[in-house]
């Protein structure tokens, strides 16, 4: 290789850096004594440049945690999720029984499609938020529910079914 | 799925605990960084095409909530408390020159331009390819190239430029 086709310096540093293996470069190194010395300053800022890394390790304990976690937080969301759907609709048929005959008329698909979209939002929600989050945002939207029925049982009275 | 997600916590956990604690200069903060981006990886593991390498996708996460972090609180805070130091390795007679060391190292990176302490840390902290680091970055080869050598100069002159102070 000749004086005018040395390496320019990020070639020779992509060298350094383990990204080229070119042989002829490697050659042309040997020989060239202005590259040589690029190579020995590229050599003295790539070990400065190492003063970045440091040797920390993440503790086993918090390693565990990360490893356990999203499948912790997953399922008793997912769970949490379902007691409360489930308690929302028990709690609506048994203050408000006339709720059932409302619930008969909007039709089958319509009260499937109503169940799945409810529950499938608590569950999506519960693993965004994590179950204590989610207790705490969807708690006071079922005592809301449970009041506004309470107070229509009141007003209307108990209707038979 | 599990597995994979344990195959990533296992390769590139420590490697970005390492950024985040250069980038944020916290441990603590560190330790959040690197929960929530295994968090956020876990969230959207269905999105991730396991043919491909897991770093660079891994270390896009980790490097966005870093600079969030970083921009958020601009007073960057000293966490490198003799109980941190101790449990990464140096015996307490070092602890001084380690303290020392890393303080000269995280201020040259500090007033660092953004655009080279990224290449920079993600080489020599991420251990990253050039490659990775584009996929990460969002960068031309050529530019990666480019920025690593000027950012080292910088370092260099930083580094120079601290100790004669």
């Amino acid at each position: 290789m000749k004086k005018e086709s040395c390496p320019d310096v990020l070639t020779i540093q992509a060298l350094l850096d383990g990204e080229d293996s070119s042989e002829e470069v490697s050659a042309h190194l040997e020989q060239c004594s202005g590259c040589r010395k690029k190579k020995l300053e590229l050599q003295e800022l790539i070990a400065l440049a190492e003063r970045l890394a440091s040797g920390a390790r993440l503790s086993p304990e918090l390693r565990a945690a990360i490893v356990k976690g999203p499948v912790s937080a997953g399922i008793p969301s997912a769970v949490l999720a379902a007691a409360i759907f489930i308690l929302v609709l028990a709690s609506a048929f048994f203050l408000e029984p006339d709720f059932l005959s409302w619930w008969l008329s909007v039709g089958m698909t319509r009260q499937i499609s109503i169940v799945v979209d409810l529950f499938l939002s608590l569950v999506f929600i519960g693993r965004e938020l994590g179950p204590e989050s989610m207790f705490f945002l969807l708690a006071p939207l079922v005592a809301l529910e449970v009041f506004l029925l309470n107070r229509i049982r009141k007003v209307e009275g108990v209707k038979k079914c | 799925m599990q597995k994979l997600f344990e195959e990533m916590v296992d390769v590139y956990a420590d490697r970005i605990y390492r950024l985040a604690m250069r980038y944020t200069g916290s441990f603590s903060e560190a330790e959040d960084i690197t929960q929530e981006t295994f968090l956020r990886a876990y969230k959207n593991l269905h999105r991730y095409d396991p043919d491909r390498p897991a770093g660079p996708w891994l270390f896009k996460i980790a490097a966005n909530l870093c600079r969030n972090r970083v921009r958020d609180s601009r007073e960057i805070p000293v966490d490198l408390s003799e109980e941190s130091l101790a449990s990464s390795g140096p015996g307490p007679e070092d602890l001084y020159l380690v303290k020392e060391r890393d303080e000269e190292v995280r201020k040259a990176i500090d007033h660092m331009p953004h655009i080279y302490r990224d290449v920079l840390l993600l080489k020599h902290v991420g251990e990253l390819s050039y490659a990775e680091i584009c996929s990460v970055l969002g960068l031309e080869l050529s530019l990666v190239k480019n920025r690593l050598y000027r950012g080292r100069i910088m370092l260099k002159e930083a580094l120079v430029k601290g100790g004669s102070e």
